[in-house]
């Protein structure tokens, strides 16, 4: 078993018609997938959302990663089946899995196509106060690190007789204890070694970091 | 390396791994390990030797080519019982540690081997004060300092008790104490016939205590041999952005200034009773 799938979420150069579109399109289209996706709770419109992003996946060479994530996604999946269908329908139960599958299929594509350091830049041209704009790209340029991070922790484990697979829901659930402590307690100390290089070269200037870039170039 | 009759316990034939982004981290590696052997392994960063390491115990599956373990090719063997054979000690300690307790983090190592509750205590104990860790028994590993959250990380691989053992880079960080601890543990290590495999920037610390040296670069072995060997040639150091052992330094700078017959001084013992010899000699003229 390998936390693979953590690689739909990394940035990968391609060369498509998606990757080379305006960073800042592709944060309103996921976030215009999500919010469709929220407003329904019948399974056919969400259906139909769900299949009109897959010709963009595919426009975006992103298939083989997207079917990565969706397999991540599986043991979450029972979980929402058991549970809806338990205390929901069975019907009920479907639609909400359309709708995980949409949000995460949307962000998926974004995360896949945009280039953390263009992220950067497409914000600071929203006009989007530089501090914001700074630390959403600062998280957003962790993804991939902690994705790595989450590998190697579980290299660790494994090498010392963990095993992924358990029986039952409490025990699954009790199993991930030995990845979940590993991965905060280091996110935590990285948050503070970042704090604490960013204190030492205040105050930011806002002048060196990213002006002589056009985004509109690119297109 | 006359051991032709006795069979390698690590035996590599003609590896390569490629990570699903299409790094190319490992190619044509073909490699022998015997019983009790202590080897080297160095290269620059991104040489491949962490990708390496991780064939052994199967958390990678090499892409073309095979290894056996004791005789046994190991691709269908579970990262579960290849983990019981080979011990792989990982750079970061944080990346294994979340129990409550030091003792429960031993005994978390122990759980895969289906022993008695006795004799995990047992074990746990007998491990906890080879480690001189005994003192922090119930304390949080969290709250360990960085030596000694590295001694827990090694102890709970180590009281899996596997014939062969990995470490990726244990000198890095530790102060001249640490070391030494770690140069006894694997003295030790090696007197019960296991075979130490140690990745290593310390060029010193292998110079002195490691007979065979692998060097690596961009995913192949380049050299592999007696390390006094390797890393006093000149040309392969400079290849993988290694230094000189200090003793050939000090060699060359004598050689420069005329000391000609120093050539093959190896040893800081071949260098005292060289510079002993000289002032004898010098003595003896006046
Ligand atoms: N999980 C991974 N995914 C993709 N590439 C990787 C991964 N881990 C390592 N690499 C790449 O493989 C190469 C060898 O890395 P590694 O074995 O860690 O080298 P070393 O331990 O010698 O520094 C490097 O180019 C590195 O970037
Ligand atoms: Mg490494």
């Amino acid at each position: 078993m390998s936390l693979e799938f953590l690689n739909a979420f990394k940035f990968m150069k391609k060369k498509s018609i998606l990757h080379k579109m305006d960073p800042r399109a592709k944060l309103l289209f996921s976030i215009i997938y999500t919010i469709s996706a929220l407003l329904y709770t019948k399974i056919i419109p969400l259906f139909f959302i769900f299949i009109s992003l897959i010709p963009i996946i595919l426009i975006g060479k992103l298939f083989k990663q997207w079917i990565k994530s969706i397999r991540g996604l599986s043991f979450l999946i029972v979980f929402i089946i058991i549970l809806n269908t338990l205390f929901m329908s069975l019907s009920f139960a479907i639609a909400m899995i359309f709708r995980i599958l949409i949000m995460v299929s949307a962000f998926s594509i974004f995360f896949l196509t945009v280039d953390p350091n263009d992220f950067a830049l497409s914000l600071i041209s929203m006009k989007i106060p530089y501090e914001f704009a700074f630390s959403f790209s600062l998280a957003f340029r962790f993804v991939p690190t902690i994705a790595t991070e989450a590998q190697n922790i579980l290299d660790a484990q494994q090498s010392r007789g963990y095993e992924m697979q358990k029986k039952g829901l409490i025990n699954q659930i009790k199993n991930l204890f030995p990845l979940l402590i590993p991965l905060i307690i280091c996110s935590i100390k990285r948050a503070f070694n970042v704090a604490e290089a960013l204190e030492s070269i205040q105050p930011l200037d806002h002048s060196i970091v990213y002006h002589s870039h056009s985004l509109l170039l690119r297109i | 390396m006359q051991r032709v009759k006795e069979l390698p316990v690590v035996m590599i034939r003609e590896i390569g791994y490629s990570y699903p982004n299409g790094t190319e981290a490992l190619k044509n590696i073909n490699l022998n390990f015997f019983k009790g052997e202590l080897i080297g392994i160095m290269g620059k960063n991104g040489a491949g030797k962490t990708s390496l390491i991780r064939t052994f115990n199967g958390l990678i599956r090499p892409t073309y080519g095979t290894i056996y373990i004791d005789n046994e090719n190991i691709s269908s063997k579970s990262i579960a019982t290849l983990s019981k054979k080979v011990g792989i000690i990982f750079q970061n300690p944080f990346h294994q540690l979340f129990s409550n307790s030091v003792e429960e983090e031993i005994k978390f190592s122990l759980k895969s081997f289906n022993l008695g509750k006795e004799e995990i205590q047992f074990k746990t104990d007998q491990i906890l004060h080879e480690f001189n860790l005994e003192k922090y028994r119930n304390r949080s590993p969290l709250n360990l300092s960085g030596g000694e959250s590295k001694k827990l990380a090694t102890a709970s691989i180590i009281c899996r008790d596997p014939e062969i053992l990995v470490f990726d880079e244990p000198t890095l960080g530790q102060d001249a104490k640490e070391i030494e601890f770690f140069i006894n543990l694997i003295k030790s290590e090696r007197k019960k016939g296991k075979t130490i495999i140690i990745i290593t920037h310390n060029v010193e610390f292998a110079y002195k205590y490691l007979p065979r040296t692998i060097l690596m670069a961009d995913g192949q072995i380049i050299v592999d041999g007696p390390t006094k060997k390797v890393l006093n040639n000149e040309f392969l150091i400079k290849q993988t952005s290694l230094i000189l052992p200090q003793i050939r330094q000090f060699t060359l700078v004598l050689q420069q200034n005329g000391f000609h017959e120093v050539e093959d001084l190896l040893t800081t013992n071949e260098m005292i009773d060289y510079l002993r010899n000289l002032i004898k000699h010098k003595s003896s003229h006046i």
